[in-house]
């Protein structure tokens, strides 16, 4: 096993042609033609999807095996985990997974059409430059993504949570952004926003860096400017995410998805200095995660799963 | 009958003095806010934007708050400051003047 992204990316694409010529050849390996009566060549080997009612028992039972497989937590506050089982295998279920995937893009007010390109754009820079196989198209229906420019600040619901929200209500707000905003703003904060919407958390949540923040100071600062309570400090800034959030970089303050901290607030007195733009890691990171180069395979993949979806009596379901 | 009032400060210009009456509501689309002086309003929370989702569960989208709520409480005057814009970046806080009757 390989910790370095491009030697993994380059075996990825490896196991993915070798798979292709096997899974979606019309010949067979030895050149000779399928046809009635032979064996069906494209009856290759394909990954059957369980039962819904076994997937939370099976993501407990992965996690047992090897808890390398535990999902990204959600934020905890102390020991306590705020997440039940279920709560886990729902977050699991916010990663849009590694299948290629396009969001449908709309807005919510009535927006021209030079913003509105804009903003797309800056949405794929997770595709065009960090290689992500997931991109955003605009609608003129109503989207996957749905981007209002009302009051209410920046924010976005988190990876596939954004199915669940009621269709008139928006996914992502963006507060104010019109053609005159500095290019510097649609890259902090439009490719921040959809990062959240691929399911990435905030990065200054990361125990290494929460650890640099001075809870006292950080009290003291919010409530100064915000009049935010310990509590919303807390789910603000100080809750970390879980320990078991291995499928993640090293903690880094340079990713598009930290926030930027004043050093008033810190131990050090040095500031976290937080993303302006996608960065290296950030880039390695998507990419390995939304691999685009599964493309050719997973479509095919996926399609003959879900045709082919078998289930049993659950009283022959087996306890793990 | 008591009113809730949704102010959108960044978005609409606030008059100078707001008139409000006592059991009324004021719900600021902001990331923070405080109560500066007065004790005709009362400052009910600072709250996440949430929906309840279709799957049946509420759900909050990553990001600052966005809704601070005050209540009017007693006639008499009151000045708030109200937090809008990025509150890691460029918070922008305003000051808003209300009387209760």
């Amino acid at each position: 096993m390989t910790s370095n992204p491009s030697q993994l990316q380059d075996a990825l694409l490896e196991i993915s042609r070798i798979t292709a010529r096997f899974t979606h050849s019309d010949e067979h390996p030895d050149g000779a033609q399928s046809g009635d009566g032979a064996v069906d060549v494209n009856a290759g080997c394909r990954i059957m999807p369980l039962p819904d009612r076994l997937w939370e028992k099976a993501a407990k039972a992965a996690m047992r095996i090897n808890p390398v497989n535990a999902p990204l937590q959600e934020l905890r506050f102390g020991d306590t985990p705020v997440l039940e089982p279920m709560r886990l295998t729902l977050f699991v279920s916010k990663y849009w997974g590694p299948q290629p995937k396009q969001l449908s893009v709309s807005f919510m007010e009535s927006t021209p059409s030079d913003l509105r390109s804009r903003i797309v754009s800056h949405l794929n820079a997770w595709t065009n430059t960090a290689g992500a196989g997931i991109s955003f198209a605009e609608t003129a229906g109503t989207g996957d993504v749905r981007i209002s420019r009302g009051s209410g600040g920046y924010y976005s619901y988190l990876g596939t949570d954004i199915k669940f929200i009621p269709s008139n209500r928006q996914t992502m707000n963006l507060q104010g952004f019109t053609m005159s905003t500095p290019e510097s703003e649609y890259k902090r904060v439009i490719r921040h926003e959809a990062g959240h919407t691929l399911g990435f958390p905030h990065e200054h949540m990361r125990k290494a860096l929460v650890d640099r923040i001075d809870p006292a100071k950080a009290y003291t600062y919010f409530l100064r400017t915000q009049g935010w309570d310990q509590e919303m400090v807390d789910q603000q800034v100080l809750a970390p995410l879980g320990g078991n959030s291995i499928i993640g970089t090293e903690p880094d303050q340079d990713s598009i998805m930290c926030y930027q901290l004043p050093g008033e607030i810190t131990f050090d007195g040095q500031p976290i200095r937080g993303g302006l733009d996608i960065n290296a890691t950030d880039s390695a990171f998507a990419a390995l995660i939304y691999p685009k180069v599964l493309r050719s395979t997973m479509d095919n993949g996926q399609a003959n799963a879900a045709s082919s979806r078998i289930d049993w009596d659950p009283s022959e379901d087996v306890n793990v | 009958m008591s009113r809730l009032i949704s102010i959108q400060p960044s978005q609409q210009d606030l008059p100078a003095e707001l008139v409000v009456a006592v059991g009324d509501v004021l719900q600021f689309a902001a990331t923070g806010g405080h109560l500066r002086t007065g004790t005709a309003i009362e400052l009910i929370g600072i709250l996440n934007d949430s929906v309840l989702g279709t799957n049946g569960q509420v759900l909050s989208p990553l990001g600052a708050p966005g809704a601070v709520l005050f209540r009017a409480v007693e006639p008499g005057p009151a000045v708030l400051d109200v937090v809008t814009g990025d509150p890691w970046q460029s918070p922008v806080t305003l000051t808003v003047n209300v009387r209760v009757e």
